[in-house]
């Protein structure tokens, strides 16, 4: 009887999948989650924090030469290595688990809008503790965007003289630096534990990956647009952008769309008889509006986004206070929101992820 | 009809070996004992019951209220104490009791954890409250008495609650995204690539296809394979193979075992006799006086009246969605405590804005301010859940002194296969909505 049943349903299923149009019909290519894990960790994530990690040494050397004697062509050089830091970031931010969840690299490194007032006061008294949450509205790239280009009417070169700012500016720099080398050399020991988790519950490797990559986008689209237009004030907030000092949000942000097209698409080299990047994985799973594939409105919708940052002419801080590029910020800001649904509600349900880290008895 | 009654009654108050009653309380007990442990080591009590600020009440128990850390923990508590009286047969239903009553206002604190499965235990803890499953091989038995039987209803209402769950699960599943489109599995199955030996074949669909009518199958007519003597074997083989690939497949905790331990109420009863006879020479128990009890005939006759209610209660409640005109995936009216398991892949994401009718200043909302990521998932494609939702942040708002508000939403639902379709009407005031009454004048249809 109940081998009956079985044959039954076996042969049905197979005239059902036979007869059924094939929208979601066999991949042609093996999916390969172990691939894929091995792919973003040697050729993505880890490369990325090797850059940081490079390029906090520089700041750190910059800050050496400036220390000993003042000049302007070395203050130019700290501000340009300080520059490159904060771009090599923006490819880093999405790998908040792992090593970096351990320090909360990403409020350890770029808490913004930075408390000045807070700051100045640190200066002052030459009494604080960085590693207090207390202190990261005062510390990390933000806090030095401040202290290399906001001047508030100080000259530079007699900031630089003034011992007290010149062992605040030392003690947030290698706050930066001791944080970026404990998650570079964390994911040395990580890696292997990364590529291992190959399943889907919540502690897997992809879900971990999934579900910081949205959240990071989320807050990048919230605190480096969302806020400063006012979203949740109603009234203009200019300096909460990034960068609101140096003037440089828009690239930071440009870099940033960059890096999560880079992590759709994937690292360059892979293996073309495995599935081993998202992009590949999820025009397998075949989603579609339209005739458009899921995969390429992902990427495309992205391009779109940093088209409309493009259209800026001035610096984000300034923009927003002129209407006409104000307008365009709002644009921008629409863009960004609707790709939320599509990568938190379309990608993720696609994937058959669960959309946050707390496990449950499911259903 | 009075002969049918009799032959009811007789059939209801037949008397029969206790040992089935006792292996099940037994079972009942530890399964609940380790759940619980798990569930205060997983971290749950503090994550899902002290860290969120706002709590999704359940209809008709909005009075509901978290109690607090201490409070929560004196619950989790009595849960794990009574569970172990429950397994030891200590002062049966006075643990009973407690445990029906915590584990019912745990459940009740918030709607965002809604599982069939807790609805289910409560079901059976409901049932077990009236049951003589303490006077057999129990510390109750030893002080007061091992009973020599106890009625066949005892039994049977068991029975029929499994079966109610298996065949609503069943009937459930005879829908055409299930059947002929093979969804949700379709979706859930591929990102199982990396099992081992099965891993290979979740990328097909052929497999979703497959699972898909073992499953429905499987739900619809197991229990009668349980109930007929010649398939027992072979059907609870089944259902071990079927929830341990459940398990392994889906996120499901402690569910599966559940099930696999909980079936074995269909057994032939020589089958506990056994084990429990085995177990009381394990522990040197010795029987005491034997007890015999008798119901008197006005009894009989509330016992089993009480019992056709239950019935009828149980096969109405899944069936209410027929009240509703809605599509039932889409709205979910009546979606809840109908036995829909695994049944559709949904997703969501919905983003408020808040506008100051006195200022017409627009205010957008961070749902993380007011919700845990749990909540704020179940939230994004539950209509009541975002109704409730609305009203938390209109409290909030009035307590900031911002009393004229109107609330308006940009939401969007995903739905098995389909791409994602924008849910609530964004021109409509959430603030003047109600659910049952008005929900196509806010819910967009799915088309």
């Amino acid at each position: 009887m109940i081998k009956k049943i079985i044959l039954i349903t076996i042969i049905l299923s197979c005239l059902l999948s036979a007869c059924s149009d094939d929208n979601s019909g066999n991949p042609k290519v093996e999916l390969d989650k172990k691939a894929l894990l091995t792919n973003y960790a040697d050729n993505l994530i880890i490369p990325a924090f090797e850059d940081l990690y490079q390029k906090s040494n520089t700041l750190s050397e910059k800050f050496t030469d400036i220390k000993s004697e003042y000049s302007e062509i070395k203050f130019n050089e700290l501000r340009q290595a300080f520059s490159l830091l904060r771009g090599s970031w923006q490819f880093c931010s999405a790998y908040g688990f792992g090593p970096a969840e351990e320090v909360v690299l990403r409020q350890a490194l770029n808490t913004f809008p930075t408390d000045t007032v807070r700051i100045k006061s640190n200066i002052a008294s030459g009494t604080y503790s960085l590693v207090t949450s207390a202190n990261f509205k005062a510390k990390g790239f933000p806090a030095l965007d401040y202290m290399l280009y906001g001047g508030d009417g100080l000259s530079q070169e007699l900031a630089f003289k003034d011992a007290k700012f010149m062992q605040y500016l030392e003690d947030v720099i290698n706050d930066i630096k001791t944080n970026i080398d404990y998650v570079r050399n964390g994911w040395q020991s990580y890696r292997d534990e990364f590529v291992s988790k190959t399943g889907n519950d919540a502690g897997s490797s992809l879900s971990l990956f999934i579900n910081e990559f949205v959240k990071d986008y989320e807050l990048a689209k919230r605190a480096k647009v969302g806020f400063p237009l006012g979203i949740s004030l109603s009234d203009i907030l200019p300096f909460h952008t990034e960068a609101p000092y140096s003037l440089s949000s828009l690239a930071l942000l440009n870099a940033n769309l960059h890096a999560y097209k880079n992590i759709l698409l994937g690292p360059a080299k892979n293996d073309i008889t495995k599935t081993d990047n998202l992009y590949e994985y999820l025009r397998e799973l075949s989603a579609t509006r339209g005739d458009a594939l899921l995969a390429d409105l992902l990427v495309d919708e992205l391009d779109e986004s940093i088209t409309l940052l493009n259209h800026l002419e001035k610096p984000l801080r300034l923009s927003l206070e002129i209407p006409a590029e104000k307008v365009k910020v709002e644009a921008l800001y629409k863009n960004l929101q609707e790709y939320v649904v599509l990568l938190k509600t379309d990608m993720v349900s696609a994937m058959g992820i669960l959309i946050n880290y707390q496990d449950n008895d499911g259903d | 009809m009075t002969a049918i009654n009799t032959k009811f009654k007789t059939f209801l108050f037949k008397e029969v070996s206790p040992e089935p009653l006792a292996f099940f309380r037994i079972v009942f007990g530890l399964l609940m004992i380790f759940s619980t442990i798990r569930y205060i080591a997983n971290g749950w009590v503090t994550e899902f019951f002290i860290q969120p600020e706002h709590y999704f009440k359940y209809p008709y128990f909005h009075w509901v209220q978290n109690p607090g850390e201490i409070g929560i923990y004196f619950l989790f508590g009595t849960l794990l104490i009574s569970s172990i009286l429950i397994t030891f047969g200590y002062k049966y239903r006075f643990a009973t009791i407690a445990f029906l009553v915590s584990f019912l206002y745990i459940e009740l604190i918030d709607i965002t954890y809604y599982l069939n499965h807790y609805y289910f235990v409560s079901l059976i803890a409901f049932i077990m409250v009236f049951l003589p499953a303490g006077n057999c091989f129990s510390i109750d038995a030893i002080q007061k008495g091992e009973t020599e039987s106890i009625p066949n209803w005892t039994i049977l209402i068991i029975k029929f609650q499994v079966a109610v769950v298996y065949v609503f699960a069943g009937i459930a599943k005879l829908n055409y995204d299930w059947l002929f489109d093979a969804m949700p599995l379709s979706i859930w199955l591929p990102a199982n690539s990396h099992l081992p030996l099965i891993g290979g074949l979740m990328k097909y669909q052929f497999t979703a296809y497959l699972f898909s009518w073992f499953g429905a199958i499987y739900d619809l007519f197991i229990v009668f394979f349980l109930i007929y003597p010649k398939t027992r074997k072979v059907a609870y083989f089944l259902v071990i193979v079927f929830h341990l690939s459940t398990s392994a497949l889906f996120n499901i905790g402690v569910f599966p075992y559940v099930m696999i331990a909980l079936t074995t109420i269909f057994f032939d009863k020589s089958f506990q006799i056994n084990v429990i006879n085995r177990l009381k020479k394990w522990f040197g128990y010795k029987n005491n006086v034997v007890t015999t009890h008798s119901y008197r005939p006005a009894m009989k006759s509330v016992v089993s009246t009480s019992i056709l209610i239950f019935i009828i209660i149980q096969l109405t409640i899944p069936l209410r969605f027929l009240l509703y005109k809605g599509d039932l995936f889409w709205e979910e009216e009546g979606y809840r405590f109908s036995w829909r398991v695994m049944l559709m892949e949904k997703a969501g994401t919905v983003f408020f804005t808040v506008v100051d009718k006195d200022t017409n200043k627009k205010i957008e909302i961070v749902n993380s301010d007011y919700l845990t990521p749990n909540q704020e998932k179940q939230m994004s494609t539950q209509p009541d859940l975002i109704l409730q939702y609305v009203k938390i942040i209109e409290e909030d708002f009035a307590a900031k002194g911002i009393t004229n508000v109107e609330i308006y939403a940009d939401s969007f639902v995903k739905l098995n296969g389909d791409f994602s379709k924008r849910y609530i009407n964004d021109k409509v005031d959430l603030t003047k909505k109600s659910y049952h009454d008005d929900l196509d004048t806010w819910i967009l249809p799915n088309n």
